[in-house]
Formats: structure tokens, sequence, C-alpha cells
């Protein structure tokens, strides 16, 4: 994102082409943050397409153009949230990926250990470690506070290790009485 | 292997996932079409609607209006809740914020851009039937003995806000709720009264600003007049991370 800054600056003090310029070399991050939450193809093209409306209409006159990344991708989270409410619950999530020729037994088993998060953790993990995000930064994206980010950034990372130490291991995730987070797989081990 | 081994095989998983997701191709007119349509309208968030709804916050207070008696009203503050349409008495415990943290069902939100020289007495509110209906208020003292400013906490998760009723006296405890606010006016969120010998001397009807920030949910309650807008703006932006 940082290699979008002088585009970001020139949008935010009304510069309509430099907006659709923005916009356009932002959407690939829209449709990877909003297909890792809805995880359907046409929901998540169209809560992309809603954000990056939404932040073209409100890009003039964005008081802090140096956190455009935090801000967008929080607009993204929020009309991905809200198209992941419309979709029917009975509507099949899809499966993780296109699978290309360069695709082999190692590639596919660390795709399959992050595809295998619950949505809460796979979100935090990719946008640390794919957007660079801290937690800080992660928190207000999310809407939660930066101490429960940790919290799950810390639980992926467990389940990954897990996972790709040994894939055959399956994720068990279960929800404990107090709505508490249950891992069983750690505390099988 | 070590901890930056993890934090690498972790990233690289993660570009892995990442790089698999097949993105459609930018379409500029549909986007362009969607900044100039008008928004769709929204359900009101659900919290938004349940403070709307409800007369969520009712203050009560019976004081003897004298400035002198105000430390001893202080000691004297009783809580009563209404949930489900059922009322039932709150216990009432001055703590610190430390001890708030540890006992609230819900992230409490230290009071901040307060303006200077108030200092709060915090109160946990805790319905002996409903520990999710806990509050927790800070009170600030006006000059004057009068209302000052009350800020209440509680947790979001509660779709329909218990609504709080408190007394506090000069005199001796009051044995149940006062059952003349039966009938809050609707959309008329907080109210506070002044009585002195039984009988009505002051009523200030006061608008909460309600927000929700971590869970918790905020309504702001200051009596006109007390704060600036600005000042008011200030403590909601400072409590709204």
């Amino acid at each position: 994102m940082k290699q979008n800054d002088g585009l970001v600056a020139r949008a935010c003090a009304g510069d309509d082409a430099a907006a659709a310029n923005l916009i356009c070399a932002v959407w690939p991050d829209a449709y990877r943050i909003a297909w890792s939450i809805v995880r359907n193809r046409a929901a998540a093209e169209d809560a992309a397409q809603e954000a990056c409306a939404r932040a073209w209409r409100r890009l003039k006159g964005l008081r802090n153009p140096e956190r455009f990344a935090v801000w967008f991708y929080r607009i993204v989270v929020n009309e991905a949230r809200r198209a992941q409410r419309s979709i029917r619950r009975d509507e099949p999530v899809e499966a993780a990926a296109r699978h290309d020729e360069a695709s082999h037994d190692d590639r596919i088993a660390v795709r399959a250990a992050v595809d295998a998060l619950e949505p809460r953790l796979r979100l935090p993990i990719v946008l640390r470690y794919f957007y660079g995000l801290r937690s800080t930064e992660i928190a207000q994206v999310l809407g939660a506070p930066a101490v429960t980010v940790r919290w799950w950034l810390m639980l992926a990372h467990r389940r990954l290790r897990v996972a790709l130490d040994d894939p055959a291991s399956p994720l068990q995730h279960t929800a404990a009485p107090d709505g508490r987070f249950k891992d069983e797989s750690i505390a099988a081990g | 292997m070590n901890q930056s081994q993890q934090v690498e095989r972790a990233r690289d998983a993660v570009g892995a996932y990442v790089e698999t997701i097949d993105i459609p191709q930018y379409n500029q007119r549909a986007v362009r079409a969607r900044t100039s349509a008008v928004a769709p309208p929204r359900a009101m968030p659900r919290w938004t609607a349940a403070a709307a709804a409800a007369a969520c916050v009712v203050l009560v207070a019976f004081v003897f209006a004298a400035p002198n008696v105000r430390a001893e009203v202080e000691q004297m503050l009783r809580a009563f809740a209404v949930i489900g349409g059922q009322q039932v008495p709150v216990a009432v415990n001055d703590v610190t914020l430390d001890q708030a943290r540890r006992d609230m069902p819900f992230t409490v939100i230290a009071p901040a851009a307060i303006p200077a020289g108030l200092s709060p007495r915090i109160d946990e509110l805790m319905p002996s039937s409903s520990r999710i209906d806990s509050h927790l208020m800070f009170q600030y003292d006006a000059a004057g003995g009068g209302p000052g400013l009350t800020i209440m906490e509680s947790s979001a998760r509660r779709t329909e806000p218990a609504q709080m009723r408190f007394w506090m006296t000069a005199g001796s405890a009051p044995p149940q709720a006062p059952h003349f606010m039966n009938n809050v006016p609707p959309g008329q969120h907080a109210f506070v009264q002044f009585r002195r010998d039984g009988s009505v001397t002051q009523s200030i009807r006061v608008e909460p600003i309600s927000w929700v920030a971590r869970g918790t949910r905020v309504d702001l309650i200051s009596p006109p007049g007390l704060l600036t807008p600005m000042q008011l703006a200030a403590i909601r932006r400072a409590m709204s991370h």
C-alpha cells in the first residue's frame, strides 16, 4: 500500500484521476479481504465493488491520508460482513483456490492449512503477514480490541504450526460453553 | 525450529493462500456506477435501535438541593433495574477502575478527555438476577451540587438495554424503586428530578450520547449547559478506540 502514497495524497486533495487509479490499484486487496470473509465469489465481488465505491465517494477530504490502508480495509471488512449476512446459510463456501500447474503437494498443504483456519483467525493472520499490519491496526480494521487480535494471531500461529508439522492432523475447533474458544488440537498436545 | 523460522513459515503459508485467490478483473464502470448511486438504506444497527427505542437510562435523583449535604448524598445511592418488565434490586459497589475491570462482564473503557479538575466516583451496578445487565457508572460532581457528568457503561451484547433507576437521598434509604417514573415518555432516555420534602423542585431531561466501542455500550449523560459540544465530542472520540 506504501507505493500508493502519492496517489492517496492526490486523491484526497480532490484529484479524480488519481482517485480512479487508486481504487483500481487497491481492487485486488479489496477482493482478497472480502473473499477471505465471505468465501463466495459473487458476494466477494459485490462487497469489494461496494467498498471501492464507498471509499471513492469519501476519499476527497479524508483527514488522515497516511492511514488510508487501515481506513480502506475497514470499509471492505464492513461491506464483506454485510454481504455475508445476506448470503443464504445453506450456500456452501467455495473451495479455497485456483489450482495451477505449478502447484505441488507442499504448496497445497500450506494453502490448506490457512484455508482450514476459522474465519476470525484467518483474516487477522492474512492482514498481519500479507498486508503487514500491526496488531493495533488489525484491531481497527476488524473493530476488535488489540488484545483480542493478538490472541487470535497466537491461536492462528499454533494452528498453523500443528497443521504444517502434521498435515494429517484434523483442526478441530469448538466453542467452549463459556463462549471462549477451545482448541482441541492444542489441548490434546 | 526457532520463532523467526516459525513466523517465516506462517508468512509463506499465508502468501501461498492469498496468491491462490483468483481475483476477478476490476470493473471500473460498475464501481463508478455505484459511486453515483444512492446508497441503499441500511438497517439500523441493533444497539442503535435498542438505544433509540428504549428508555435505557433513567436517573432519578432525590436530593436535598443544598450543596452542603452533597457528600452525605453520595453515600446513599440506591439503584433498581427493570429487566424483562420486572423490577429487580441492584447492588451498588463503590470500586476502583482496576476492580471494575475485573468484575464487569464487558470491556471497561476508562473515561478520557474529561475536563481538568473532575474526578469520578465509580460505582458497579449489579442486578441480583442478571450479571450481563451489570452497569458501570462514572459520576462527576458539578459545581454547586447539581447534576454532573455521568458515564454509564454496559455490555453491547444486550439487545434491549436494561432500564436503570437511581435514587439518591440524604435521608433514609428508600425501600423500593420510585414507582412514579414508570411512564417514561418514548424516546426520553434520562431524567433527573430533584425533590425536597417530597415535592419536585427541579426536573431535567437529558439526552444521552450513546455509542459502542469494543463491545461496550457507553452512555454519556451530561445535563444541558454543563459541557460544550466540543468537550462532549472530545470525550466520545477519546473513548471510541
